[in-house]
């Protein structure tokens, strides 16, 4: 296959901006509501933790939140583009903008489960000074990054065995394979529609996650 | 190494002693359950009388500690955090 088609994804049908705009809203409330639940806890604990994990999940609502509006202004002002309809500067910039808030969520994380020493003060930052953005490479990032925090939490449902941790461990296998999906991109554009209903499902997960916590 | 408690997990142990004994402790009862030197407990035990956790009662000239419902909702609440970041893996604390 032409490196041009790998770097660059076909053009999907305009209609499943509405679904991705679905999933996209589904992800940052939840992503919002994490954080905000979170932060509750770094206001009283005041701990170096609680922050990253706070601001790496804020991180993410705002995220997914650009991706909503650029979604949805795609879908409902489609009109107004008359070729290269999904190439509009909203979408454009709003995917440059997600894919940044999205990589130093992820990086955050990683952050988290990363014992102290291993973690050298602003290389994460430099990094992502550095990173080009492009849609392939950003999601090869982002499965490499999603992939570690997976497997510790592979590992801590092993440690646990408890259906809480299943669930956290359900959502970034969901994450993980929605990244895996977007990249394979090139080969068929149904993979938007089913990765897109993987984020969303994942994001169900922690939500059920949370409700189970809450409860208690 | 020994690691150190952060005052959030002091200020739990406190409390939950205080609940373990029907809502209502000695300061000898707290020390010893919490596991604190007399003159650090005293600093825990104005910072949540100060807050509303608790309550300083005096009862035939000996003194009781008493959780109060803010408290009881505290140590609520700091369960469920505790359990939220379980499931990802993570001490907080």
């Amino acid at each position: 296959m032409p490196i041009e088609l790998i770097s660059y994804p076909p053009l999907i049908p305009i209609w499943f901006y509405s679904y991705s705009a679905v999933a996209y809203g589904v992800a940052a409330l939840i992503s919002f509501l994490i954080g905000i639940f979170s932060y509750r806890f770094y206001k009283i604990s005041s701990s170096r933790k609680n922050l990253i994990f706070t601001t790496s999940f804020l991180l993410l609502g705002i995220a997914f939140t650009t991706l909503t509006v650029a979604s949805s202004y795609t879908y409902f002002y489609r009109p107004y583009f008359r070729e290269y309809q999904n190439l509009n500067e909203v979408n454009y910039k709003s995917f440059n903008l997600y894919y940044v808030l999205s990589t130093l969520a992820y990086l955050l994380l990683v952050m988290l489960y990363l014992p102290k020493k291993y973690l050298p003060s602003g290389f994460f930052i430099l990094y992502v000074d550095l990173w080009y953005i492009d849609s392939s490479t950003f999601h090869a990032f982002s499965m490499i990054l999603i992939g570690f925090v997976l497997l510790r939490n592979f590992m801590n449902l092993l440690k646990k065995k408890n259906i809480n941790s299943l669930l956290v461990l359900f959502c970034f296998v969901m994450i993980e394979l929605f990244h895996l999906l977007l990249l394979l991109l090139p080969f068929s554009v149904t993979f938007y529609l089913t990765a897109h209903a993987l984020l969303a499902t994942g994001f169900g997960s922690l939500l059920i996650m949370f409700i189970r916590v809450s409860r208690r | 190494m020994i690691k150190r408690r952060s005052n959030i997990l002091i200020l739990r142990d406190i409390l939950k002693t205080i609940r373990k004994e029907n809502g209502k402790a000695k300061p000898t009862h707290i020390l010893y359950g919490a596991n604190l030197s007399y003159d650090r407990l005293q600093k825990y035990l104005i910072f949540l009388i100060d807050n509303g956790f608790i309550e300083k009662k005096e009862e035939d000239g000996k003194i009781f500690y008493l959780i109060t419902i803010k408290g009881h909702e505290y140590l609520s609440g700091l369960k469920k955090m505790e359990n939220f970041f379980e499931a990802f893996g993570l001490n907080i604390n």
